[in-house]
């Protein structure tokens, strides 16, 4: 996405009132519910534990995943370990086919919007059919997901309601639980007569190869149990080390993610359980990838290692100035807002994230809501320079930077010029006093320009101190 | 080498690019705080831009030489404190310089005295005052009290800086709804995305004016600059204030 094309978003973003409206609205909400979801207790107590297990993971991230893997296997798991988004898909569609698959049903999982999973299934021939409220409407859409943990959240209930009226050719209003009626009625008979089910995790306990998922809607433990065939894909920031980890995370994942104390479902899947084919009960095959796509390179860096303490909860999003202006696909790519920017520089492409990083104002308001305290200002501002370094500061930034600002007595001099505006000054000087009381702040329609002092504060002091009074020093 | 106990008797301003170009009567209303309590204020003329606008755009070269020209300007044993009233500028002094200069044989020590020594006004304010009380409670105009995010994220003294406002200047402190939401400036950002700024701008002033208070009062230039010029583009009756002038002033009204 080139300059132009992000502000073109952004703008497109901001005239888009429903996007604003509603995103705004809840982020104000969010804050007090969430306040009310944690009521007594100490966030910072929960946040500790949740650092110590998930800090413990990354540094055995490889042992762990091995000793899930035997675990897991051990259950009666087959447990498939990829390197790259393309073995995850093609492990997939392989299955698919030697079982026969026509349809599959899915929930719960980023990690194969990370991968755009459902887009290579459909040009293989298989449908593919998303059961998470929000995931549906926007596969029903075409969108990618906004948000992490609601999805559709860019939308109105009209645009859901016309969006559902096309699908199924029935004028419908906007009344929510009637639009929820439609999408179960919808959704329900895709269960039974799907050939796989594919879900994500929340976790993955190495020490017992235990799966476990935080949902909502149930729709999770259907696609995880019906079908004849589950495949859990995972990444491997999931992992933990023990089943005495699981309670640490659930303590903040509900209440920073939906402002719940609880979710309606917590399912823990120890092993396949017994499905029913063809009347017939049947043991059921599942299959467990364990995706790495770049989180072992992330592993490696002492800085970016710390975003995979993420628990997916999106408060960083939720509490974020700029997030709740212009939603997630304008800040962000399959993940969004702060910790979006990171994990897209990671899993899916750096040239986007060039774009992304800028949007970031650095007010530091995610890291403090955020449950495992994962320093996303620091992380972005380390892309910033990275970018900054490989495609070098544009001209006036350069100019400013090199040529002015690093040259005290020139810059000093040229703010004291900018001061007396009608001065006549150096035709040389000329650009650089265009742009340097704007770069002390820039000019904004709705803001009253800021005007430099006649007498900066130096120079009154050294009047004051020459009469006397000594508050200056010359060194 | 100057610890927590050294008594502070002579401190450095490190004004920053806000106060000394665009607020230099909020400059002397530090000293005028400062000097009230015996402490002797000077002004290190080598002092320059913290690197801020440099590090918030990835220019990591200009920031280190800035770094460097800085810590020729500020590291004197004669200073028990380097104070700054501009909490973007304290992060950078205090711990950006030894980040940017740890490995940098000729400055790196120098950075590591500054990292120790330097101070936010308004917190050593209230140690300096102990239980001095300037004013009665709810003498003054109502303060409503915006959190500037470095100030309060970063540097964690939100709490402090309300104390000073109603203990020490007894202003009646009303709070605004969302005080902790970022006011829009973020430096270069107001050029860069003015467009975003200025939404977020917005609605920090309907909070402020919907708070009810005469004042806002806030901990950092660069709020004051975007919050005090968008109420003054809109004909507001409520002024912008750092807390160093509204301490400023509960003295020299106490005095009068």
């Amino acid at each position: 996405m080139a300059k132009s094309v992000l502000k073109k978003d952004i703008d497109v973003a901001l005239q888009n009132e429903n996007l604003g409206g509603a995103l705004d609205r809840f982020a104000d909400d969010y804050v007090i519910s969430r306040a009310k979801a944690y009521g007594d207790l100490d966030f910072q107590e929960i946040r500790k534990d949740i650092i110590e297990a998930k800090n413990y993971a990354i540094e055995h991230l490889a042992e762990l995943a091995d000793q899930f893997t035997k675990e897991a296997e051990k259950k009666g798991a087959i447990v498939y370990r990829a390197h790259s988004p393309q073995e995850v898909k093609d492990y997939i569609a392989k299955l698919a086919v030697e079982r026969d698959v026509k349809t599959i049903v899915k929930s719960k999982s980023m990690a194969t919007e990370e991968i755009h999973l459902n887009k290579y299934l459909i040009e293989k021939g298989i449908t593919t059919k998303e059961t998470d409220l929000g995931e549906w409407i926007i596969q029903l859409a075409g969108h990618r997901p906004s948000h992490m943990v609601m999805p559709a959240i860019h939308l109105t209930r009209e645009e859901v309601a016309d969006i559902f009226s096309k699908e199924i050719d029935e004028r419908l209003e906007s009344d929510i639980p009637r639009l929820v009626k439609v999408a179960k009625k919808e959704l329900r008979p895709y269960y039974f007569a799907a050939g796989m089910g594919i879900t994500g995790a929340n976790m993955a306990v190495a020490e017992s190869g235990t799966l476990v998922l935080v949902t909502n809607e149930g729709n999770a433990r259907l696609v995880a149990t019906m079908p004849p065939i589950h495949v859990a894909v995972v990444g491997l920031e999931k992992l933990v080390a023990s089943i005495d980890d699981v309670p640490k995370i659930l303590k903040a994942l509900p209440r920073s993610a939906t402002s719940q104390k609880l979710t309606s479902y917590v399912t823990v899947i120890n092993g396949p359980v017994p499905t029913l084919v063809e009347g017939q009960e049947q043991p059921k095959e599942l299959h467990i990838i364990l995706m790495d796509n770049n989180r072992s390179k992330m592993q490696s860096d002492p800085l970016f290692k710390e975003a995979l303490r993420c628990i997916r909860c999106a408060s960083c999003l939720n509490v974020c100035p700029v997030y709740r202006l212009v939603g997630g696909h304008v800040f962000g790519h399959v993940y969004a807002g702060g910790i979006g920017t990171i994990l897209t520089n990671y899993f899916n492409d750096f040239e986007e994230t060039a774009d992304i990083q800028a949007l970031c104002i650095f007010c530091g308001r995610c890291q403090e809501f955020c449950p495992a305290d994962i320093p996303l200002p620091d992380m972005i501002l380390k892309l910033r320079e990275d970018k900054a370094e490989e495609e070098g500061l544009s001209t006036i930034e350069k100019a400013i930077f090199e040529g002015v600002m690093t040259n005290r007595k020139r810059f000093h001099g040229l703010l004291k010029v900018a001061s007396k505006g009608q001065k006549p000054f150096a035709a040389k000087d000329a650009p650089y006093i265009r742009h340097l009381p704007l770069f002390l702040a820039g000019h904004t329609k709705d803001r009253s320009l800021p005007t430099i002092a006649d007498v900066p504060l130096r120079d009154r002091l050294k009047k004051k101190s020459e009469g006397g009074s000594g508050t200056n020093e010359n060194r | 080498m100057k610890t927590d106990k050294t008594p502070i008797k002579k401190v450095a301003l490190y004004a920053g690019c806000l106060i000394d170009f665009v607020y230099p009567d909020l400059g002397e209303d530090i000293i005028e705080v400062l000097n009230h309590f015996g402490v002797e204020v000077v002004f290190p003329e080598g002092q320059t831009c913290c690197g801020a606008p440099a590090k918030y755009s990835g220019a990591k070269s200009s920031a280190i030489k800035l770094a460097q020209q800085n810590v020729e300007a500020l590291d004197n044993p004669e200073y028990d404190a380097i104070v700054s009233a501009c909490p973007t500028c304290i992060i950078v002094v205090r711990d950006d310089f030894l980040k940017l200069l740890g490995d940098d044989p000729k400055y790196s020590e120098g950075a590591k005295r500054i990292h120790e020594k330097t101070r936010d006004f308004t917190d050593l304010v209230m140690e300096l005052a102990g239980e001095e009380k300037w004013a009665e409670l709810m003498e003054g105009p109502k303060v409503t009290y915006h959190d500037s995010c470095h100030y309060n994220r970063s540097l964690g003294l939100k709490g402090v800086a309300r104390k000073a406002l109603t203990e020490l200047a007894g202003s009646e402190l009303i709070e605004m709804e969302g005080s902790d939401l970022c006011c829009g400036m973020g430096g270069s950002y107001t050029v860069k995305f003015p467009e975003l700024s200025a939404p977020i701008l917005a609605r920090k002033l309907s909070s402020v004016e919907q708070s009810g208070a005469d004042v806002v009062a806030m901990d950092c230039p660069g709020c004051l600059m975007q919050i005090g010029g968008g109420l003054d583009k809109q004909n507001s009756k409520v002024v912008a204030k750092h807390t160093a002038t509204i301490l400023a002033e509960a003295l020299r009204k106490r005095k009068s």
